[in-house]
């Protein structure tokens, strides 16, 4: 472990040479690139998973072969599926003590903060190493209320099969979209979490995802049932160093909120700028239940990320706060959907995207009203700030309505730094770097105050080195 | 008939999620008279104007409404302005979509005596000298971007043309300028002169009351009818203000 | 024999399941019906031409396929002239009448040459009871200084389809505004594209609707900032009663070196009945970094703090809805030559008025 991470625990001193270092991938079995239905076969003999995954993998295959690509949002044709390794996996049975997690991944994490952040303010760590699960923890009083948080894999196994059978790509099936289809069929690792009814989980829980191998997948499965009136924070964190290769994450998170139940989904994603990021995240939330996200988007090559809210429930409730920031290289298409779908239910979208260095950054958003949604409220609000004269910005919004007694609102801005307030600034001594770093991080911070502080603190270095020889 | 206009007998109210804000309260308003509604800031006063024309903000948990002897409690808000009893708002809500000329011909039409549109447009023009407002007002939409005088205007106009039998007269507690307050009282006085019709005045704003003929006063605190009397009582709160008064509601609440 | 045409194209695609990115429609191919203009104007000086002057100007964004269907079919063709430096604003209105089965295929090319002004109004209208089909091409080129007002008012009857396309290339310091009125047909495209290639090039669109009935609405408006300091407007309001619906697409789009610009779009929408259907979708692209866009949206019914105040008033829903459609009308009217105003009138009396609310 370096010294700097042991001094401070968490995430607080990171540069760009921490995401990208690389490890041997020694002794690590790899299938043969491509996607046939022999691949899916031996996925799922070696995960001894039930019968009914297989069909469904087997099923999820065919759709995957049957759709299209999108004909709408970011090129894609440099990935080429046939050439993507769909399955690595580390050689390693998932540990529950940290000790016993192998060396070189263990090694890998601790760079990352990862069991030091969980020391100081988790109550529970789950890591997944390419395609699987290499740790997890959780904290024993957390544990005593009958919270679960296992990987998905051994919790099919459990006394919660029959659940996650009920819930399993029941809100994302396989059908929604090609990227869908290919999670469907070749899914690995990831998290299950159930919190049961009116039990709060006052300290968040977290899963960390790294991809290490070159041209390599990541199709890793959550799942997170938040019982009656229960309460949750949920934190996913992404990184990869980077290769010359394509590497393709196509996860997938399915939320269920029970009536009268909370749960937050913060995401800061640093995905290394050679990956195809088509991830697919959806919730439903129940009467006066209440989902709020809140999503850093930063790597990736290209992204396609539209978090989904379902307002399944009387006075049922969706927050949205998101920042995108595409810098050289990066073409990310992010946004969410909304769908009103009971009466009084109530949605608050804000966004903020920036785009710096030839970069591409898209708002792209859906807030669909449907008939049963009387009274229902929603507010879109936008704002883009282009940082040079190279880069692009788009927004795509789209309301659907089709009930008349709601009242639906959208703003959208797009514009550049204010030269005023760069010179005020500058009047006081700061470089023109530094001012206009402190602008974009002003620009950010309805976002960063949402997130856990080391969070917050990883989110504006982010934004520091994105922001770094940023004036010419 | 009696010559009873309003009455609300043990009447109470809440929020809809049913926070209580008015307790049992009882008080008439007979035909000719002016009457004022008192208290300090939160007391309920404006809860209990709106509610009198079934503001769906409110509920009524107990006791009954009449005007003029019938009992109106279950009638709902257009169905009472019909009757005649008019609400000026503290601060009237813009309508974009609707034009100031249309709202009115629309709003008379459907009072207990439409006028004909060249009698309608006589009257109009007349109640615009007294207000002095302008016509261009009439093809501007409702409230949108008018001012806080202007607004003020608007809702007299209203009142002086839709003949309402009782006007609830909600009134800010501050920022009018002298203007805006001869305006209101020149409307008044005008709704005055007609002894079949009555005034509730919601207000602070000792400058009107002093130049009106006032009836009865009534005082509210905490939801509650502690005191009434004649004119003397503003007064009484002009030097004293509310404490007093509010020391008794805490005893109401025993 | 028909022509289908993807009409109304969103310049960028999103999701394919909400059907916003193009509108599907079914032209007729067979030959015109004879319908020949009524040109009121006072204005002596444009020159009306029977030919077409702008094929050799390019306007981008402009569909290919429906610019040829409109070239191959058109049975009215025209171009008017304003020479240089005139500036009579008289308004020129050409008055199009339809029989109840008519087909009438327009194109109209408007040129404005340096540092002049015209008034322009295109009204197309039938019977309240038609199956007409109408479909036009309105191209524009507004020179160095150049300025013009165009009004399109459409008030075709029941079952009838109407077509109504705006394209415009505007040159330095020029400025077009349009006002479309599809308030007729059963259904209604309004589109409008605008190049803003010179040096503080403006345009301005407005459109005014009022769904009613089973009226299908469909609008697509986009300004495209090519040169520095141009400025644009997209405002779209209008009212949904019965079973109607509208999709609005509004899109600023600011290309490289635009540097300066300004793009301001804003939708109203009154949702008047419970099986209404708004779709909007504003798009702001931008590919430069010295400019600003904004966007602003609202969509839905009054709320109860408004419908209170109407109530109290005496008003009730009914009445409110009616006291809409009585207001949007007097503002139309307001915004036309009085010959035309009367046509509102008479459209509101016999379809708006008897049918709708």
């Amino acid at each position: 472990m370096s010294d700097t991470l042991a001094k401070n625990p968490s995430i607080t001193d990171i540069n760009r040479n921490l995401y990208d270092f690389t490890k041997g991938e020694k002794d690590v079995e790899k299938l043969a690139s491509g996607l046939t239905e022999e691949i899916v076969r031996q996925i799922s003999a070696k995960k001894n998973e039930p019968a009914w995954m297989l069909e469904h993998r087997l099923k999820s295959l065919k759709i995957y072969h049957e759709l299209k690509v999108p004909n709408w949002g970011p090129d894609i044709s440099g990935l080429n599926i046939d050439n993507i390794v769909t399955y690595v996996r580390p050689n390693t049975k998932m540990a529950a003590k940290w000790d016993e997690v192998p060396e070189d991944i263990k090694d890998t994490f601790e760079r990352l903060g990862i069991p030091a952040a969980e020391r100081t303010s988790l109550a529970g760590v789950g890591a997944q190493y390419d395609s699987e699960l290499v740790y997890h923890n959780i904290q024993e009083s957390v544990a005593e209320k009958g919270v679960i948080y296992s990987g998905i894999e051994e919790a099919l196994a459990g006394p919660y099969a029959e659940m996650i059978k009920e819930h399993f790509m029941k809100l994302v099936p396989p059908t929604d979209h090609k990227f869908a289809a290919l999670h469907g069929a070749v899914w690995s690792g990831g998290s299950f979490v159930y919190v049961p009814p009116y039990t709060t989980v006052e300290i968040p829980l977290q899963s960390y995802f790294r991809l290490n191998s070159p041209g390599a997948g990541q199709f890793e499965h959550t799942l997170i049932i938040v019982d009656k009136g229960a309460h949750l924070h949920f934190i996913e964190g992404c990184s990869a160093p980077k290769y010359n290769v394509a590497n393709l994450h196509a996860g997938c998170v399915e939320l269920f909120v029970g009536e009268g139940a909370h749960l937050r989904y913060s995401t800061i994603e640093n995905w290394s700028k050679n990956m195809y990021n088509l991830n697919t995240k959806r919730a439903k939330v129940e009467k006066n239940g209440v989902m709020e996200w809140v999503s850093g988007s930063f790597g990736s090559h290209i992204s396609y990320l539209y978090p989904m809210t379902i307002l399944n429930g009387e006075y049922a409730k969706a927050e949205f706060t998101s920042i995108t920031f595409a810098g050289e290289g990066q073409n990310l298409d992010t946004g969410t959907k909304i769908l009103h779908n009971a009466p009084h239910t109530s949605s608050v979208v804000s966004t903020k995207s920036l785009s710096k260095s030839g970069g591409t950054s898209t708002f792209r958003s859906a807030v669909t009203v449907t008939e049963k949604a009387h009274k229902s409220k929603t507010i879109v609000s936008c704002q883009s700030l282009m940082l040079d004269d190279k880069s692009r910005s788009d927004t795509i919004p789209l309301m659907d309505v089709r009930c008349d007694d709601v009242n639906v609102g959208h703003e959208a801005s797009i514009g550049r730094i204010d030269d005023a307030a760069v010179f005020y600034l500058m009047s006081r001594g700061l470089s023109e770097e530094e001012a206009k770093t402190l602008i974009v991080n002003g620009f950010a911070n309805p976002i960063s105050k949402e997130l856990p502080l080391e969070y917050a603190v990883e989110m504006n270095n982010l934004i520091r080195l994105e922001m770094e020889g940023s004036i010419s | 008939m009696s010559d009873k206009l309003l009455e609300v007998k043990n009447y109470s109210v809440a929020s809809t999620d049913d926070v209580p804000i008015l307790h049992s309260l009882n008080l008439t308003i007979k035909k000719g008279e002016t009457h004022v509604l008192m208290g300090p800031n939160g007391a309920g006063k404006s809860t209990f104007g709106s509610s009198l024309l079934s503001n769906p903000a409110y509920k009524l948990t107990d006791g009954r409404v009449f005007f003029e002897d019938e009992d109106i409690t279950d009638l709902p808000t257009d169905k009472r302005a019909k009757k005649g009893i008019f609400l000026s708002f503290q601060t009237p809500v813009e309508i974009p979509g609707i034009s100031l000329y249309s709202f009115l011909r629309a709003a008379v039409k459907n009072t207990g005596s439409p006028l004909t549109g060249k009698l309608f447009r006589k009257k109009l023009n007349e109640t615009l000298k007294v207000l002095d407002l302008k016509q261009e007002y009439l093809e501007r939409d409702l409230n949108v971007g008018f001012s806080g005088g202007e607004r003020k205007k608007v809702e007299m106009l209203q009142l002086l043309m839709l003949s309402s039998k009782l006007a609830i007269l909600d009134e800010t507690d501050s920022g009018l300028d002298v203007d805006a307050v001869n305006i209101m009282l020149k409307g008044i006085n005008e709704f005055q002169q007609d002894k079949t019709r009555g005034l509730l005045i919601i207000s602070h704003n000792m400058h009107i009351l002093n130049k009106l003929k006032i009836d009865k006063v009534h005082i509210l605190v905490k939801g509650h009818i502690v005191a009434e009397g004649g004119s003397e009582l503003i007064q009484e709160i002009n030097k004293d203000g509310f404490i007093h008064f509010e020391t008794q509601a805490g005893d109401c609440n025993v | 024999m028909n022509t289908s045409l993807n009409a109304n194209k969103l310049p960028t695609l999103t999701w394919n399941h909400f059907k916003v990115n193009h509108k599907e429609i079914h032209l007729s191919n067979e030959p015109d019906t004879a319908v020949s203009p009524k040109i009121i104007t006072n204005n002596s000086t444009a020159v009306l031409k029977d030919s077409r002057t702008l094929d050799d100007l390019t306007f981008s964004g402009s569909d290919k396929k429906t610019e040829t269907y409109i070239l191959q079919n058109a049975s009215l063709t025209k171009s008017i002239i304003v020479p240089k430096n005139n500036t009579d604003t008289a308004p020129l209105i050409f008055d199009l009448n339809l029989q109840p089965a008519d087909k009438l295929t327009c194109l109209l090319d408007i040129v404005l040459e340096e540092n002049s002004s015209a008034n322009i109004v295109v009204s197309v209208s039938s019977a309240a009871e038609s199956t007409a089909q109408y479909a036009d091409l309105i191209r524009i080129h507004a020179a160095e200084g150049a300025s013009l007002k165009l009004t399109c008012l459409q008030l075709l009857g029941k079952a009838a389809l109407s077509f109504n396309n705006i394209v415009a290339c505007l040159e330095n310091e020029a400025k077009v505004s349009v006002l479309q009125i599809p308030l007729g047909a059963e259904t209604a495209l309004a589109s409008a594209i605008m190049d803003l290639r010179g040096y503080h090039a403006n345009s301005e669109i407005r459109s005014e609707y009022i769904g009613h009935l089973t009226q299908d609405i469909d609008l697509n408006y986009v300004a495209r900032h090519y040169g520095k300091k141009t400025l644009s407007d997209i405002k779209m309001t209008g009212f949904l009663s019965d079973s109607s619906k509208k999709t609005a697409r509004g899109t600023i789009d600011f290309h490289r070196g635009c540097k300066g610009s300004i793009g301001n779009e804003s939708e109203t929408v009154l949702m008047l009945n419970k099986n209404a259907r708004n779709k909007s979708v504003p798009l702001i692209l931008c590919d430069e970094e010295d400019v600003v866009g904004t966007h602003g949206a609202a969509i839905g019914t009054l709320d109860e703090d408004r419908f209170f105040y109407l109530k109290s008033r005496g008003i009730d829903e009914n009445s409110a809805h009616r006291l809409f459609l009585d207001s949007a009308v007097s503002r139309l009217k307001g915004l036309l030559p009085d010959m035309l105003a009367a046509k509102i009138d008479n459209y509101n009396k016999e379809v708006l008025f008897n049918e709708s609310v």
